[in-house]
């Protein structure tokens, strides 16, 4: 369907009163990377474009109980933020430094790698670890959910017609000895779609894991978190029984399958190899690399 | 809609679709030809231009998401005759072999450049990720970039 029009509001107000409008018939691009490929390919029927990129909505701001990534920031913005630079939010940094290409980051959102809702986008492992909150924000009400709530199926979020994702919210963390890591594979170094990715936070006490936090993607529906994991392995030492057991559990609650990319033995085989690595061998240096 | 933009230093005003894409912009109503429709699936690079500054996919960057910002094509550095020095140093070293690559690999070089004048090898290979070349093998490409990094820093230790 051709697009009938572009609408570019100057203020939330106005956009949220052109989603209350339009709902589904309108279509919010912020970078507009996912958007346009899928507008050639005739994938989104949508015959109303929203450029809000005249929102006051940019910006990476520490607030008083969690720092707030506005629904404009891009991922060039995340990946250079120094109050992200530090633990335990080096992991996104990483995760959005290996999105796309500096192309695509320079214009594409941390936001819309949310709303795609695809689970191969990169940064939801990380947020997810992290605690991440969404706010919403539609004419009737501003709400925040869980982004363990956000991702419903492919391509489906918990967004309704009416609302926009304003902000991602990530909780402010005591100080302690954190260590996060980020991977993405896919069948080459640069500007793949990750057919498989992990995200791992750990905090130690000592000898102990005092706080364990871990997320896939690509090996479910949607981008999930290993809570049976996390809390099998707290308050205890990472003894190699434990992480043997750890590696079990982990199996039970992902459920990889088939694709034209990868086959789901290879990505358990992944999952099973990056996680043990993550709680056997010391944290790699901020860059790493991906594997392919 | 009318979209008022600067383009190499000049104010612009086009009228465009709704969807357009800046890549057509660029070439079909301002006979910009040097960035180069690609893949236009933000893949390749080949489309490369420089919005305030930093490298964007023009074939999936919506002309409306360009008002009242500063475009940059290769035009804005270099012309037949007048070669950005690092031009130069691609065509000393071979860097290119059907060009298709060129504009959009240099713009993305600059833009590092710019930001960074003293990069890595590792940081001008991520640079210029985005930009694929099919024929060179990226080598002569990196060597030229390198070496243009070199000669500044010399320069600059000499002052």
């Amino acid at each position: 369907m051709r697009v009938k029009e572009c609408f570019c509001p100057s203020s939330q107000e106005q956009a949220l009163a052109l989603l209350a409008e339009l709902g589904d018939a309108l279509q919010i691009c912020a970078g507009g990377t996912d958007l346009l490929v899928m507008l050639r390919k005739g994938k989104t029927e949508a015959p109303f474009l929203m450029d809000i990129s005249g929102l006051d909505l940019s910006g990476i701001r520490e607030e008083e109980d969690h720092i707030s990534i506005g629904a404009l920031a891009t991922l060039t913005d995340v990946q250079e933020s120094p109050l992200l630079n530090k633990e335990p939010y080096r992991f996104l940094q990483r995760a959005a430094g290996w999105v796309g290409s500096p192309q695509i980051r320079n214009a594409a959102t941390l936001a819309g790698n949310l709303c795609t809702g695809i689970p191969s986008a990169d940064t939801s492992t990380p947020l997810l670890a992290l605690d991440a909150r969404v706010r919403l924000a539609s004419v009737r009400r501003t709400r925040e959910i869980p982004l363990t709530g956000f991702f419903l199926a492919p391509r489906k979020t918990a967004l309704e017609a009416d609302e926009m994702v304003t902000e991602v919210l990530l909780p402010r963390f005591p100080s302690g000895d954190y260590r996060t890591e980020f991977r993405k594979v896919g069948t080459r170094k640069e500007l793949f779609i990750s057919i498989f990715h992990i995200a791992s936070l750990l905090e130690m006490e000592g000898p102990l894991v005092k706080r364990a936090r871990f997320a896939m993607g690509v090996m479910a529906p949607v981008p999930v978190r290993l809570f049976r994991t996390e809390e099998l392995l707290t308050g205890k030492s990472l003894t190699p029984a434990l992480i043997d057991e750890a590696l079990e559990t982990m199996k039970t609650e992902v459920h990889p399958r088939t694709s034209r990319h990868a086959s789901k033995e290879y990505r358990m085989m992944l999952a099973e190899n990056l996680l043990h690595r993550f709680l056997t061998e010391p944290p790699e240096g901020a860059e790493g690399g991906n594997l392919c | 809609m009318l979209i008022h933009f600067h383009v190499n230093g000049k104010a612009c005003a086009v009228d465009a679709a709704p969807d357009e894409k800046l890549l057509d912009t660029l070439r079909e109503k301002l006979q910009i030809t040097s960035v180069k429709r690609g893949c236009e699936n933000g893949d390749c690079g080949a489309c490369t231009v420089l919005l305030d500054g930093r490298p964007v996919a023009s074939c999936i960057f919506l002309t409306v998401k360009a008002r009242n910002h500063s475009i940059q094509t290769i035009e804005a550095f270099g012309e037949p005759g007048h070669l950005h020095p690092l031009q130069e140093k691609f065509r000393a070293h071979g860097a290119f072999q059907c060009g298709f690559c060129a504009p959009g690999v240099t713009l993305s070089a600059i833009s590092l450049l710019n930001q960074n004048p003293t990069p890595t090898e590792e940081e001008v290979r991520r640079a210029i990720s985005g930009n694929l070349c099919r024929c060179s093998g990226y080598v002569q490409i990196v060597e030229a970039i390198m070496d243009y990094v070199e000669e500044r820093r010399a320069a600059r230790e000499e002052l």
